[in-house]
Formats: structure tokens, C-alpha cells, sequence
């Protein structure tokens, strides 16, 4: 639905009364991305509920034709969205949880409540016009249901667990350009710097974990599987067969006879998967098992199961990752 | 009644919660299969004042009284008890006996030292005659001038090989023994004379060292009387009365890492199509085991606090000990029966707690001495004298 | 350099259980600790206080009895001082809320050069508060620093490490500032048990406000953000199997990763 069918359906112009819209603020090529598209897309769902317009703020004119094409009645163009956004009475602002920090910033300028990476439940309650969105704890463990309640409301949204938005190449919408200068920057870029985190945490409390066994065949996929640690952000290990081979070391070994692991992603490649391996990682969040042997017991303890060779899906996934 | 840890001993725990969780525990199965204790993390532990956890503040202490130090004693022996049994005997019975009974110069002297880590104690009582009748040592002290000379062998000195002071029993008038002709000695274990022993081949507490100690005249000034001449089996029963407590504390963490472990290894481990956990069999052990760490636990802390408050506590450090040492051998064998062929298996660490424990019903006064406190001061009350 | 760090304490995770068929949370014991990220805020206040002469660590907390503990810990592993805001409401209060007491807050202890929190609240929406409040100060923020050290050539700056995809980069900020800091960044040193003992030994270890005391009006204090309760994710099911070519189920594998 465009502006002029939505005002003809409504009988007004709404185009005078920008306070009731939803803004969504995405600078950069955000618009573009994956995640801008997926919140432009739920602003588009509530707006369609509420009977009001999405407007997007962008800092790069390239960028609208994909935001209008994702949902935005508008896009307004800026080099400082928190000051433009200020000026222009909203009652809904939204941004990808990957901009928390200037969603923060433009709370804390208009005075009102936020809810960060919200990941489900976002609506409107339509009595108060309350912005309601239930965001995770304790790592997942449950949500909080939230509900913003002062005049402006700002949510973020985690992306990732949005659906994938599609565009509309036929919608249409204006675009606006504000001259506000540029913000000074606050902080002064080095550049790279040779900078190695201490390695402190103990394996049982590593966040990614990326788990061998003796059924990733050959020890060539040893040092693809510790590529694929690292480009996950986590830690090799294995189960007592990867040990016996000589692949890992004791502190590495998952199992009760070794580490007991709760990570948010654990990822065994080639894992058969005995009690004793399997007993040390009930505390895992997500279990992704890759193993020929369909009747492998790992994939009774995993939350998604891969039937293939590890050295076949290994090579063909690093790949896919990029 | 209140039944809650004051905010510094809870926040005492969280610390050692932490430090025994995250350093000392990927230590431990090093410990034991090297039998060499980890020289680094001692030196650690001193830097936390984990070395004088129960002794006041003016000697170096943490001021954290019998409480604390059984705290400590539970979360080390939860994960290492051969660190536990290092600490134990240095703060427990070693540099407990210089605290109890020492001059405050003599304190001052080696307190701050021994609090620190700087100095590890050990207690020397046991001889190759005497072990539960203590008051058979024939360790002899000869005065000579200024200075006593000691000559003679203890045996089973737990901390004998890395100590840098002893507490030492020793007979300074034979026609008196035991009954005031002992005098306990502070020994600095640089002295000429003084050797120990090969580390014994244990059981369990690999990582503990034990050895016999060697006396061949040496030379102790009598500034290093700890007491009075002739009343040192005073202090040394005054001394192990105390240290049945932080044991019995001991054997609490021991019987709960056992009850963890077998928690965690019945919902994962499925037999018959079903997890053991569904097993009554398996649930009697683990209601029984979780009832006797219970009745443990009230009976370790209400005994510290008797301590604490200076109200009289042999009769329950008896107890203490008696009670902890035979619930830990029986939680944890019930916890290797859990685990079958796992329980056994050098890899896992019920294995290793099995033999750590049963040594705790033979060390510090065995099983049967405990027995003996326990009557004598039930006797006591109704007026008998059994004690010799 | 007077640093103030920012400290929560929240419900520890060990203590309770959440059980996604009933929709409950179980709690089975009462305990308390520093929120992780926090805790390593902490950590880089005092480093960076030790490295710096005449550097000062002051703690910050806000909400009923855990916090005070919290400010107990930060004070046995060396904090100078100690200021808690005693009010139970403020344990689930709102950003904007907290925001505002610690403006009051740093303006008790005298203001600060450097503001440290953690970049993660484990328990509640309260992350936003370090960007909230350096834009209420109208002081530079940075997100999720690494390491945090004293320019080394210009006075009243500060270096901080971020992490960004393929490595670290640094960037220079002036004082006064707000960093947040990376979870699990900077390792805690533990207190040492006299120290503990010190702590709690001594009557004026904590310095104790009500809002009221700091000039915070029930107006000041009222929230934007409503609590209507808990929610639980679905229940968690295994075995899902992902079909299809070798091609088809490395791509659903690589998307699956990618979240």
C-alpha cells in the first residue's frame, strides 16, 4: 500500500501530521542490508495496523530507493540523524539492534523510553499506544516483556531473528534531503592495532565451540575445522577419540572425563556422541551436529542434524562463509 | 536462631568459589598424576591470604575465624583435596598450635610468614611408635646452654618435604613423657640436622606430600619453645581438637562434588531406554547421600560457631570429623557405583576422590580415637574419667 | 584520572533454573553477583587506575541489598570508594531512571574523568545506560572496549581497543568520556580474603544515598519503560535434520551460522 492509497482509505491527509509515524533510522547503506530491510519491513507492519506512515533516515541518498522499495512512505536524507530525528516529533522510532548506541543517544534527546534488541512480540497496544517488544535475558534463557510508555518510543530490533523482507520495486515515495552539518566525531580512529586478548577463559565457559571427533576422517580437517573456529570467534576442541588421535590436547577434551562446556553455539563435526561426551554438553544452547552415521547418538543431543561426511561439509561451509 | 553466613563469609565463598572453580580445579588432575604439588598456584593462594584465612589481622591473618576457614576448606577440598590437605595441615594443626599457644614474639616472628605462604608449616607428631597413643614419642630435646637439640624421626608429616617450619613434639624430661615432659619446638627446617624424607607412596592425595622428618641434633634456640616447656601435648591435643573441624568441613565439599557429579551424570545417562535418574535405585543413594551432606553441613558450621564463640566444641569436633570422613567415603562410593565403569576410571575424577577420601578416617586421630573423644566427653558429663 | 565504574548486581545464573514447559522460573537459592561485563569494567578501572598516577577508582551502584554487596567486592578488590544508591526500586528500573541517578550520582562523588560499565547487562535492558549517559553529559562514548589505557602522548585523552571483524583497532577519545567494556575482556583479579574481611570490617566502606538525598523526586524516577513480566522461548526440540543436496544443506548450514 502506498501514500495515496492509504490516505484515500483513511479519508484524511495524513501527510500533514507526521507525530503517530513510525521513524526508522538507518545510516549508512543500512537500507540496503539485510537487517535496515527486515526493520523497515516490521515498521511497515505496524504502520499498516496504526494508519500511518514509515519514514526512513538515511545519511546517503543511494540508499532510498531500496529503503521506499522495503516499506518507507519517506526517506529523509541527513548527516545527523539524532538531530534531525529530534526535530521532528515522532511517536515510533525504530533502528536495528546493531545501532543500540544511537538509539540510546536519541532516547536520552527526546526523553523517552527504549527497549534494545527486541526479538519478539513488537507491537502497539492500540488503547494506550504503548510500544510493547519482549527482549532476551540471561543469554535466552527467557524474555522480558517490555512496554514503552513515555510519549516518544524507541525500539531496537535484533534482526536475526526477523523474517527476510522483500521489496517492493513498484512502491514509490519522496525523498527529502536536510542540510544539518555532519556531528564532530567524538573519537579519533588508530587504525589496526597489534592488540591479542588474553586467552583467560577456560574452555567450559567459551561462547562458541567448534567440537571434533574421529568421524571428520582425516587429521587434514583438523586445521579446516580451527579455521572454522575462528571465523565463528571460537574455540577448536573434541571429544575423547580427538584426543587419542592427537588433534586436541586434555584441556580441550569435551566430556565428562575432561571439560564440562555450556557455549552458546556448539557446533560437533564428526562426533559420534556417547554419554560421556554427551553428558557434558546439556548446558549448550544450540547443539549443530554434522555426522555420516545417521543413527549417531549426537544427534539425539543436537538441536539441528547434518547426516554427511564432516570433510566433505567442512571445506564446501568455510567456503559458504567467506 | 539464624542459620544464614554473615555478607563476608558469603562474600569469602563467592571468592573462593571463583579461584577454586577457574584455577584450581584444571590443576587438580595434574596435581594428582604428577604427585608434585603446583608450586605456582600455592604462591597464589598466599598472595589471597588464603594461608591464614581463621588467624586475626594483627598476625597477617584474614580475621576470618573458624567459619571461614572451613569455607575454605570445603570449596579447596570440593575440587583438589591434595591442595586441601597442604592447606590443612599448615593453617589447621601447624600454624594453628603457634596460635593457640605461641608467645606473642614468637608469633610475631613466624605468623606473618606462615599467613602469607611465604612459609609453609607442618606438624610433627606421628613417629615410627607413636601414632594414636601420641604420648609414646620418643623424639628427645636436650637443653644445652641457650639452646635445645632434637634428636629423633617423625613419620606420615604431611607438608614433610616442602615445609619451612615444623611444629615439633619432643621429650624434654623422659621421667615425665607425655604428661608434662613434652615441649613443642619451632623448627626451622634450614637447620643443620634437619632432613626429610622421600615423599611416601600413597593411596590417594598424591599431590599432598608426606614423609618422614630426620632429627640429628638440631640445634633450636629456646626462644623457639612454642608454650611452656612440658606442656606440649597440651597444645597438641588443644590443636587437633580444632582441626577436627575444618576436616570435617573438608569432607563436606569432598561429599558434595560426589553428589554433583552423580546429579549430572544420571539425567544424561540413559539405560533401558530411560535415564537413570527415573531409577529408584539411583534415587535412594542420591536421597541418602543428600541427607548426610546435610546433617554434615549443620553440624560442621553449628561447630564453628561454637569456636567462634568460644563456647566448648571437642565433643562436636569429634563428631565432625567422625561424621564428615565416613559420609565422604560413603557419598562417594555411592557416587563411583553410579557412575560404574566411569567411577573407575583413572580419567575421571570420582576415581581420584574415592582414594583421596578414605585416608580422612585414619589421619589427624583415626576413626576409633574420635569414638574415644566422643565417650570421654559423653562420660565426662555424667561424671566418669576415662581419659588417661 | 578519577574513574568511576558502574556496577550491577543481578541474580545468579547458577541459581535458579527456567523451565520452558511450565513457562516458571524456578529459584532455588538467594544469590547474587556482579553483573560478567561489569565485573570486568571493574577490573579495567582499577588497571587502568594502578598504570596512572594519582588515579582513583570510585564504584556505583544503584538498587537494595546486592548492590551493596556488589560495592563490598569493588571495595576488597580495591576500589577507593563506594557509593550506593539504596532503593529496591532501582534493582528493575529503567535506563532513562538510572541514567538520571547517576548523572546525580557522579555529580556526588565529586564528577569523574571516565565513566566504566560493562557492555552487557545480563538481566535487564540497562546497557543503554552508558550511551544514555554520555549524551546526557555530552561526553564522547565508545562501545565495547577491549583495553583502556592513557594516551600515551597527550594528557586528558584516553586509547581504547575495540574489536572489530578481521581484528582490533583503536581509537582516541578526550576526557571525560563513557566506556562500555567488552564482556570477558579484562580478567578480574580476586580479592584477597583479608580483604573481604577488611571490606565489611569497616563502617565507612560504603558511602549510602536514597534518590531522595541526591535531589531525585518520585517524578524523576518514574519510568518509561513498563515491566509487564516474562516470556519463554519455545521449548527446545531435537533432531531437526537439514535435507536436501550437499550444496542445499551447506547453505541452510552457513545461514544457521550466520545468526
Amino acid at each position: 500500500m502506498d501514500l495515496a492509497d492509504l490516505s484515500a482509505l483513511l479519508g484524511e491527509d495524513l501527510a500533514a501530521e507526521t507525530f503517530s509515524d513510525i521513524w526508522v533510522v538507518l545510516p549508512g547503506h543500512e537500507a540496503a542490508t539485510p537487517a535496515g530491510a527486515a526493520v523497515l519491513a516490521e515498521a511497515r507492519r505496524l504502520a499498516d495496523a496504526l494508519g500511518c506512515y514509515v519514514h526512513a533516515v538515511l545519511s546517503d541518498d543511494a540508499a532510498a530507493p531500496a529503503a521506499v522499495a522495503f516499506g518507507a512512505d519517506r526517506a529523509h536524507i541527513t548527516a545527523d540523524a539524532v538531530e534531525y530525528v529530534s526535530g521532528q516529533n515522532p511517536e515510533f522510532v525504530l533502528l536495528p539492534a546493531g545501532l543500540n548506541a544511537l538509539a540510546a543517544r536519541l532516547a536520552q534527546r527526546l526523553d523517552s523510553g527504549l527497549i534494545t534488541a527486541v526479538t519478539a512480540g513488537l507491537d502497539v497496544d492500540p488503547d494506550t499506544r504503548a510500544l510493547r517488544g519482549s527482549r532476551p535475558v540471561y543469554g535466552g534463557d527467557y524474555l522480558l516483556d517490555l512496554a514503552v510508555t513515555s510519549p516518544v518510543k524507541i525500539a531496537t530490533l535484533d534482526t536475526a531473528t526477523l523474517p527476510a523482507a522483500y521489496a517492493d520495486p513498484g512502491r514509490t515515495g519522496e525523498t527529502l534531503i536536510s542540510d544539518l552539518p555532519a556531528p564532530e566525531p567524538h573519537a579519533r580512529d588508530l587504525g589496526r592495532v597489534d592488540y591479542h586478548p588474553p586467552a583467560w577463559r577456560p574452555l567450559s565457559k567459551g561462547r562458541v565451540i567448534v567440537s571434533i571427533g574421529r568421524g571428520l576422517g582425516e587429521a587434514a580437517g583438523v586445521a579446516q575445522a580451527q579455521a572454522l573456529a575462528s571465523r565463528l570467534g571460537g574455540e577448536l576442541a573434541g571429544d575423547r577419540s580427538a584426543r587419542d588421535s592427537g588433534w586436541i590436547d586434555e584441556a580441550h577434551e569435551v566430556g565428562v572425563t575432561g571439560q564440562e562446556v555450556a557455549p552458546d553455539l556448539y557446533l560437533a563435526l564428526g562426533i559420534l556422541g556417547d554419554t560421556i561426551h554427551n553428558a557434558a554438553i546439556t548446558g549448550a544452547r544450540r547443539v549443530i551436529a554434522v555426522h555420516a552415521n545417521p543413527a549417531a547418538p549426537i544427534f539425539q543431543a543436537a538441536d539441528v542434524c547434518v547426516v554427511a561426511e564432516p570433510s566433505a561439509v567442512l571445506p564446501a561451509l568455510l567456503a559458504a562463509l567467506g | 536462631m539464624d542459620f544464614t553466613f554473615s555478607p563476608q563469609h558469603a562474600a569469602l565463598r563467592r571468592m573462593l568459589r571463583d579461584f577454586c572453580q577457574q584455577e584450581l580445579r584444571p590443576r587438580a588432575a595434574q596435581v594428582d598424576h604428577t604427585g608434585q604439588p603446583d608450586r605456582e598456584i600455592l604462591r597464589w593462594m598466599g598472595e589471597l591470604g588464603l594461608f591464614g584465612v581463621p588467624f586475626s589481622q594483627e598476625y597477617g591473618g584474614a580475621g576470618a575465624g573458624e567459619i571461614g576457614y572451613c569455607i575454605l576448606m570445603e570449596e579447596l577440598n570440593r575440587v583438589c583435596p591434595s591442595t586441601a590437605a597442604i592447606i590443612g595441615a599448615h593453617i589447621g594443626i601447624a600454624a594453628m598450635s603457634l596460635y593457640l599457644d605461641g608467645s606473642p614474639a614468637l608469633k610475631r616472628k613466624y605468623l606473618p610468614d606462615l599467613c602469607a605462604g611465604r612459609a609453609i608449616g607442618a606438624f610433627g607428631l606421628t613417629e615410627p611408635n607413636a601414632g594414636s597413643d601420641a604420648a609414646a614419642i620418643q623424639l628427645r630435646a636436650t637443653l644445652e646452654g641457650d639452646a635445645y637439640f632434637l634428636d629423633g624421626q617423625k613419620m606420615w608429616i604431611t607438608n614433610g618435604p616442602i615445609a619451612d617450619l615444623v611444629m615439633v613434639l619432643a621429650v624434654t624430661d623422659p621421667a615425665l613423657g607425655a604428661h608434662g615432659g613434652a615441649t613443642v619446638f619451632v623448627v626451622e627446617t634450614n637447620t643443620a640436622g634437619f632432613s626429610a624424607g622421600k615423599p611416601e607412596k600413597k593411596m590417594g592425595l598424591h599431590g599432598s606430600p608426606t614423609s618422614v622428618l630426620n632429627f640429628d641434633d638440631v640445634r633450636v634456640p629456646k626462644e623457639n619453645v612454642l608454650g611452656q616447656v612440658g606442656l606440649g601435648f597440651v597444645t597438641f591435643m588443644k590443636t587437633l581438637d580444632i582441626g577436627r573441624v575444618s576436616l570435617g568441613a573438608a569432607t563436606l565439599g569432598g561429599a558434595e562434588a560426589a553428589l554433583q557429579a552423580s546429579l549430572r551424570w544420571v539425567k544424561a545417562r540413559s539405560q533401558f531406554g530411560r535415564p537413570i535418574a527415573n531409577m529408584q535405585s539411583i534415587q535412594f543413594m542420591l536421597a541418602d547421600m543428600a541427607t548426610e551432606i546435610e546433617a554434615l553441613r549443620s553440624l560442621v558450621y553449628r561447630t564453628a560457631w561454637l569456636v567462634d564463640t568460644d563456647r566448648p566444641f571437642v565433643k562436636e569436633a569429634g563428631m565432625c570429623k567422625l561424621l564428615g570422613s565416613e559420609t565422604a567415603s560413603r557419598c562417594i562410593d555411592r557416587a563411583l557405583q553410579i557412575h560404574g565403569a566411569l567411577g573407575v576410571s583413572r580419567e575421571f575424577h570420582i576415581e581420584r576422590g574415592w582414594r583421596d577420601a578414605r585416608i580422612g578416617e585414619i589421619f589427624e586421630g583415626t576413626n576409633e580415637i574420635q569414638r574415644i573423644v566422643i565417650a570421654s566427653e559423653l562420660l565426662q558429663e555424667i561424671g566418669v574419667r576415662i581419659r588417661p | 584520572m578519577n574513574i568511576v565504574v558502574l556496577l550491577r548486581a543481578l541474580r545468579d545464573p547458577a541459581s535458579f533454573s527456567v523451565n520452558r514447559r511450565a513457562q516458571k522460573i524456578f529459584v532455588h537459592r538467594d544469590l547474587h553477583r556482579l553483573n560478567p561485563a561489569d565485573h570486568n569494567a571493574l577490573e579495567a578501572a582499577l588497571a587502568l587506575a594502578g598504570a596512572s598516577a594519582g588515579g582513583s577508582v570510585a564504584a556505583l551502584a544503584c538498587g537494595g541489598e546486592p548492590a551493596g554487596e556488589a560495592l563490598y567486592q569493588a571495595r576488597a578488590m580495591g576500589a577507593g570508594r563506594a557509593l550506593w544508591v539504596k532503593d529496591e526500586a532501582l534493582q528493575p528500573a529503567d535506563g532513562a531512571v538510572v541514567t538520571r541517578v547517576v548523572q546525580q550520582a557522579l555529580a556526588r562523588l565529586g564528577g569523574a574523568d571516565l565513566v566504566l560499565l560493562g557492555a552487557d547487562v545480563l538481566d535487564a535492558d540497562l546497557a543503554q545506560v552508558g550511551p544514555r549517559l554520555a549524551a546526557a553529559q555530552g561526553w564522547p562514548f565508545v562501545e565495547a572496549g577491549y583495553r583502556v589505557r592513557a594516551a600515551p602522548a597527550s594528557q586528558g585523552r584516553l586509547q581504547v581497543v575495540l574489536a572489530k571483524p578481521g581484528g582490533y583497532q583503536a581509537v582516541e577519545i578526550g576526557l571525560p568520556a563513557v566506556v562500555s567494556i567488552a564482556v570477558d575482556s579484562n580478567k578480574p583479579r580476586y580479592p584477597s580474603a583479608p580483604s573481604i574481611m577488611r571490606a565489611y570490617a569497616d563502617l565507612q566502606a560504603l558511602d549510602v544515598v536514597s534518590p531522595a538525598e541526591l535531589g531525585l523526586d518520585q517524578a524523576a524516577l518514574a519510568a518509561r519503560v513498563d515491566r509487564l513480566g516474562e516470556s519463554f522461548p519455545p521449548e527446545r526440540t531435537f533432531g531437526e535434520r537439514l535435507e536436501g543436496t550437499l550444496g542445499d544443506v551447506v547453505a541452510q548450514l552457513a545461514a544457521r551460522l550466520q545468526r
